[in-house]
This record gives structure tokens, sequence and C-alpha cells, in this order.
């Protein structure tokens, strides 16, 4: 049974998931606007057809990735009122979940990747990390 | 139509009556003032009765009967105003007024679906009073009665019976517009509602229904001929079609044959003055205005800040290909800047409300005011049509609301006080608006005893807001009001003083970018005054560079921009420094400082003056002056939180943000270095 789509992507070699429907839009990456005393996993603000909305470098907020890799793209994601930019790797793909293929985190993950993540896509033979929007949110705004 | 989407339509038609309430309610409010000043004005009377009828109308058709329970008692009374049976006199203002705030109550509570709401008793024994005194008058000569008299008694049925109800016959006749029919309207409700007042004819009128092919299936071209011969009055009549508003035009004529006064020559009374009524307040409201959802004005004025931001890069693109100011395409280029600046303006002010808004609502506020504290005040409103921003003015409210009261509660003295320092015992609170150098000022004045510097210096002392012996000049004190946690009334009373003060005041109104002053003689009386931009979406600024990055700076703060000499900075602690300004020296803050990477200063050129509502200088030091221009100014908190030190940003020419300063800020920075040094110390 397919539940629903989720837009897969990168941060460094892991592969990561959201909703679609959270997904507003998907850009080329390009610098932000920095601000002083932001937290260190802000990148600034941008300019989205006359909006300003803050880039989270996500890798970086979810302490996941150490490494800091090239970031080719900016996912925004649209809660109730907010949109935010997640600044990410690469966009994969488009996949069609299955409830079978949603499996939880080992009880061995990290407190952070227990926060933002919410369980395990298998789809073939990648793993995929399903990342839980208002997580994201909650973490972007602190 | 499913269940639920009828609820929703019942909701939307339930929040149009409220939104008409209200605005009739303004109406009543303004024209009870006017009243007030000229009582013998019997159009203004005229106005005030129809007001209390439409809200009875519209309160009937949704059930709520404490509504039209009081706004029937209330118009009853009106009527024998208007009718020239009771003359109007100031008590019978001050009732009216009373009977208006309880119709708001009433309104208030139907829309918050609260409890009922009780009407004072001594309000409603009032109204009674007059309705008595009224009927005990003797019967104005017959030959004096208009007759829009004899129908305006027959306005209000069930108190003041007619006597012996006569079959009369109206001639009606019913169009209806497209979006009667939208609304879910049906003439067949209509036509059920007349039936039930007595017996009715009806006839179609098919004379303008086009060939088929001609037909647009949406429009109604139908007229209804209607013979309804019933014992009720005008009103009755009128109030079924009144409830569908502009949308169903009626029109309705008396047959004369059972009134004896009019010549039987006449079969038919062409004196429309009712009908009219019906058309006029829609008509009045056709002609000068359109009623448009302020989410589309402010849909507008987004566009057109686009609009600006694509005009700024068409400008830099022009820049970088090297195209002439002054070639045909940058003539163009002007040209369209203007046009586009004007257009901005005029949206802009399409979203300005008139202060009355606010005003009126002040009216009611000094009203109970005076009557908690026992004492006299006479409100005088001015320049009430200026206009200001919907946004600023929906944060306006609560802090007007809280200085009037203030200023009765703390200013107004009691009436005995007031005859012994030889002052009429009524007090006087007035409300000024108007237009100075491009800003808005309100001030709040009253003619009361008055801010006694000593007392608060005192206070402030006890409160430990200041030190004692600190030296302050007179308007230093007169700002400590504004300071938290201040009161100068020892006990708490119901009316103001409840910790939150002045202090709250002052913030509500630094968000909408306002400034407050305060004017006093001890014993003459107060004056505040508040000081708003016009708008907040547009601010006129001057953009710089510093640390490589563009920012811009609100040029009302700036005072002077001067070339910065880094030789004559002098050093008065660690990391701080002075600068000599004309016979003084200022504390100087680096814009790197704030940016945070220091690059040491090197190319630190500019030296922006700047100065606050305190009238307290600093000096900024930065890069470069880019240009001066107006900027739109995009609020942080919509897609993020507040970032200290930028409170809002706008986007320049080439898509990039800039982020606009917050001087207050600044300031901030100034008091935490001086703290710093302090702790230093100890």
């Amino acid at each position: 049974m397919i539940m629903e789509k989720a837009l897969v992507f990168s941060l460094g070699n892991q592969e990561f998931s959201v909703q679609i429907s959270a997904v507003k839009e998907i850009k080329e990456w390009a610098k932000a606007t920095p601000f002083p005393a932001a937290p260190a996993f802000v990148e600034g603000v941008v300019n989205v057809r006359g909006s300003v909305i803050p880039l989270v470098n996500m890798a970086q907020m979810m302490g996941v990735s150490d490494d800091n890799d090239e970031k080719k793209a900016i996912i925004f994601l649209k809660n109730e009122k907010k949109i935010i930019g997640f600044s990410v790797s690469n966009v994969t793909d488009i996949s069609d979940i299955d409830e079978d293929d949603f499996k939880p985190l080992p009880e061995l993950s990290s407190d952070n990747l227990k926060y933002y993540s919410n369980g395990i896509l298998s789809l073939g033979r990648r793993l995929v990390f399903s990342v839980n929007v208002s997580s994201l949110f909650d973490g972007s705004l602190q | 139509m499913s269940k639920a989407e009828f609820t929703d339509d019942m909701d939307a038609i339930r929040q149009i009556f409220f939104d008409e309430c209200d605005e009739q309610l303004a109406l009543l409010e303004e024209e009870l003032t006017i009243l007030g000043e000229e009582p013998e004005d019997g159009e203004k009377i005229n106005t005030i009765f129809r007001c209390v009828h439409s809200i009875k109308g519209g309160a009937a058709a949704f059930g709520m009967e404490e509504l039209v329970k009081f706004s029937h008692l209330f118009e009853s009374v009106l009527d024998l105003f208007r009718s020239g049976a009771l003359p109007v006199s100031t008590e019978s203002i001050a009732t009216f007024l009373k009977c208006k705030d309880a119709l708001f109550d009433i309104v208030a509570a139907f829309k918050n679906e609260g409890a009922a709401c009780e009407v004072a008793p001594e309000t409603v024994v009032e109204l009674e009073r007059y309705l008595h005194s009224g009927k005990g008058e003797p019967e104005p000569p017959i030959e004096n009665i208009e007759m829009d008299d004899i129908f305006g008694m027959a306005f209000a049925p069930v108190k003041i019976e007619i006597e012996a109800p006569i079959d009369q016959q109206f001639l009606i006749s019913l169009r209806v517009t497209t979006e009667f029919y939208e609304c879910g309207d049906d003439v067949r409700n209509i036509l059920l509602a007349l039936r039930e007042l007595g017996t009715l004819q009806v006839e179609v009128d098919t004379d303008v229904v086009p060939l088929i092919g001609d037909i647009s299936p949406e429009r109604s071209y139908l007229t209804w001929k209607l013979v309804l011969e019933t014992q009720k009055s005008r009103g009755d009549v009128e109030e079924i079609f009144e409830w569908s508003g502009e949308d169903l035009q009626a029109t309705v004529t008396l047959v004369a044959e059972n009134i004896e006064d009019v010549p039987a020559s006449l079969p038919v009374v062409v004196e429309e003055k009712r009908d009219i009524q019906i058309k006029k307040s829609p008509e009045r409201k056709d002609s000068a205005t359109v009623r448009v959802d302020i989410q589309r004005i402010d849909k507008l004025v987004d566009l057109i800040g686009e609009l600006v931001i694509n005009q700024g890069a068409i400008q830099s693109q022009m820049r970088r290909n090297k195209v002439h100011g002054d070639s045909v395409l940058g003539n163009v280029v002007t040209a369209q800047e203007q046009l586009i600046h004007e257009l901005q303006e005029n949206v802009i002010t399409m979203r300005a409300y008139p202060i009355k808004t606010v005003f009126q609502k002040l009216g009611r506020v000094v009203r109970e005011t005076a009557r908690l504290t026992g004492k006299q005040v006479r409100l005088v409103l001015e320049g009430e049509d200026t206009e200001v921003d919907r946004s600023i003015l929906e944060k306006l409210s609560d802090p007007l609301t809280h200085m009037v009261r203030n200023a009765i509660d703390h200013g107004i003295e009691s009436p005995q006080i007031r005859s012994h320092a030889g002052k009429e015992p009524e007090g006087l609170l007035r409300l000024r608006a108007f237009q100075r150098s491009g800003r808005i000022i309100v001030e709040i004045q009253d003619d009361g005893a008055g801010l006694d510097p000593d007392r608060i210096y005192e206070k402030a002392v006890e409160k430990k807001i200041i030190e004692r012996g600190q030296k302050l000049d007179r308007e230093e004190i007169y700002s400590l009001i504004f300071e938290p946690g201040f009161s100068t009334v020892a006990e708490v009373t119901d009316v103001s003083g409840r910790g939150v003060g002045m202090d709250v005041v002052k913030q509500s109104l630094q968000q909408i970018n306002g400034r407050i002053f305060i004017n006093s003689a001890k014993g003459k009386g107060t004056t505040f005054s508040i000081s708003l931009p016009f708008t907040l979406s547009v601010i006129e600024g001057i953009i710089f560079k510093a640390e490589g990055q563009d920012f811009v700076i609100p040029v009302n703060n700036v005072l002077e921009t001067i070339i910065f000499d880094a030789k004559k900075a002098f050093h008065v602690g660690e990391g701080k420094y002075g600068y000599p300004y004309r016979d003084g020296y200022l504390s100087v803050i680096y814009a790197s400082d704030i940016i945070g990477t220091s690059s040491g200063g090197i190319n630190q050129k500019i030296c922006f003056v700047i100065e606050n509502e305190n009238e307290e200088k600093l000096a900024f030091i930065v890069d470069k002056i880019i240009d001066h221009s107006r900027f739109v100014v995009k609020n942080l908190e919509d897609n993020y939180r507040k970032i200290a030190c930028f409170s809002t940003a706008t986007i320049l020419g080439d898509g990039n943000v800039a982020f606009i300063l917050d001087v207050e800020f600044l300031f901030g920075e100034v008091l935490k270095k001086r703290e710093g040094s302090l702790e230093e110390r100890v």
C-alpha cells in the first residue's frame, strides 16, 4: 500500500527523505546574506520572490555529516506558517513509500538523529533516513 | 450542497452581519457625537434611528433575541425623539450613548458566542421612562405631522401600538441581482415572508427575458410585481427586504386609499422618503467607496514592492552595462521609477484608514472611566480624518486606550478639586491627530493636574529606578513614567495602574516605530504626543557597506553623515572609543564590532551621527555609503524569528537581502559597554 511520496536527498554520502507534501520548492544553492549572532547552522537569509527566508545547513544542524560537502541544492519546506530553506548536498529523486518499507531506528542512534528522524526507509538496497519536518522547523527556529 | 458547506456559508453571513454591526455602531457613535453639538439636527436622529433599526433587522434574522429586544426598545425611544415628541437634550444623548455601548456589548457577546449579555437594568429603566414620558405627552397637532412621522411612529410596532391598525395596500416591485442568488438567497423566501404579513398577489414580469440564445444562465431577468394587503406598517414590510441589502432592489409604494389626509385624486403616494432610506445607505457607500478584502490590498502592496525591487535590478544592470542616465533608455527608466513610486504611494494610501475608527472606540473608554472615577470629562476629537496605515492603526488602539484611561484617572481631577482650583468642574480631554513632516502625530491632551516632577522623582527613587541624587532634567524625569514597574498611584485602581503601565504603552508604540513625548505643566495639564510613521511597509534609508556586506539604516535616525578621521578617535576604555562632534564627544560604535568579522577597521571612512527618540546620540562608523533610497520592508519574523540588531530586512536591486539596522540596538550596545566598564570598576 502506498502511503505517500517522499523527496529523497543526500547530506554527504547519506540519503534522507522528507514527505513531499511539505516541499514548497527546490532551487539551486546560492549564497545567503549572513547575519551576526546567527546559530552556526544558519547560513543567512535568501530572497525567494520577494520573501526573506532563512537558509539552514541541514547537515550541520542535524550533526550528521562533518565533512563540509559541496551543497548543490536548497529545499524549501513549509509548515503551517513559515517557509525555511535547507541546503543539502543533492536532491536524488521522488519515491513512493510503502508502509512496509518503514522501519524504526536502531536503539544506538544518536540523540540528534532520533530527534530529527522518525525511521528508516529501505528503498531497494538504499537506506534512507526519513526526516520529521516539524523537528526541522523546531530545530531551525531555536 | 453539503451540510458543512452550508454551515460555512452561514458563518460567513454571520460575519458579514457582525461587520455591518460594527460599521453601524461606529456610525452611531459618530452621529451621536455630532448630535451632542447640534441637538437640533433632525437628520442626525434619523440616521441614528436607521443604524439601530438595521442592527435590529439583522439580529432578527439570526434569532439574536436579546439584541432584537434591546434594539427594539432603543428604537422605540429614538422614534419619539425623531417624531419630535421629545426634545433632544444632553441627558437624552447621554442615555443614547449608554444604549449604544450596551448594543456594542450585546453584539460582542453574540460575536464571541459567549454567554448572553445582560443590559444594565438602569439603562433599560431610563429608556422605559422616556417611552412613558413620550406617550404621556399630548399628541402634536395633526397638521404638523408629515407623512414620514406617521410611518416613523408605525416603525416601532410593539411598544407603541398604532391605534386600530388598518388594512393598507402596498405595491411592491422586486428586482434581484446575481449576487442575491450567490448568497444563497431565494425570492421565494421573501415572498413567503411577505405572505405572513397579509394577503399577497404575485405577478412575474418576464418582459426583459431575452431570446434563448442570448440568455446568460447566471443572470436574473425577472421582476416581481406584488400587491400586499396588510395591517402591518411599511417598516415591517421593508424589514423583510432590508436583510438582503443592496442585492435586492425593492420599491415599496403605499396605495393611499386608507389614509384620509391624502387627496383621493392621488391614489398612489409618490412621496418615497422611506424608500430612499432603504437605498440610501448602500448608495452612499457605492459612490464613495468600494469594499475590498484587505488581503487583496496587502497583496498589491507586496507586488508593488517586488516591482520596486525589479526596478532596482534594471538600474543596477544599466550601471553594469554603462548605460548612461541621460540616454533614451535612461530617461525611460527614470520615468518608470517615478511612476512606480507614485503607484506605491497610492496603494499604500489605499490601506490607510482614518484614525476615526480608533478614536470612536475611545469615546466609550472615556465615558466608562469617567463614571468609574466619578469625574466629569468632555472629550474633544480633532483631525479624526487623518489617515493611518491599517497595520499601525491596529496596534494603536491598546496604547491609546491605556493613555486615555490614565489621563482621566491620574490626570483630570475630581469636580470638587477642579472647582477649588478655579477650573471648570468638567475636565477636558482632547484627542488630536495630524500630519507633520511625513509622520502622523497623535496628541492626548488633558487639562488636569499635570505631572509633578518631584513626586515622580521620589517614586522612581523608591522603586529603585534611579539613585537618589541623580541629576535629571525635567524631560528625563517625565520619561521615568515609561520605566517598567513605575506607577504614581499608591493603590491599584480599577481603571488604570495594574503595574503594567506606561512601559507597555511605550513598548507597543515602539513596535510600530512610534515615539512618545511628554509636555506637562503642573496644575495646567499634560500633553502626550505620539509620533508615528505613515506606513511600515516602506522606509527611506541609506544603504552602506561594512565588512563587504550591504546594510540599510533608516534615514530618520541619521542626524548627519561626516567623514570619519580615525586619528581623532580616542581611547576611553578597553575597546571603547570617543569621537569629537560639534562642541562635544560621542561614544563610538564600529559597524565591524556588530557584524563580527572585524577587519581592524582599516576601511572605515564614514561616520553616521545617529540620534534616537530620547535625543541620545552616538557615532556609528561604517566603510562606505552607497545610496539613499526607499526600501520595501520585509519582516524577518514572517519566516524566521527576531534577530538582535536587525528588526527587518529589504531586498536590493540585485536580488540580495540587506538587513535594516535597528538603531535602538546600537544604543543598547553603548549601554552594554558602559555597564561592562561599571563591572570592571567593581
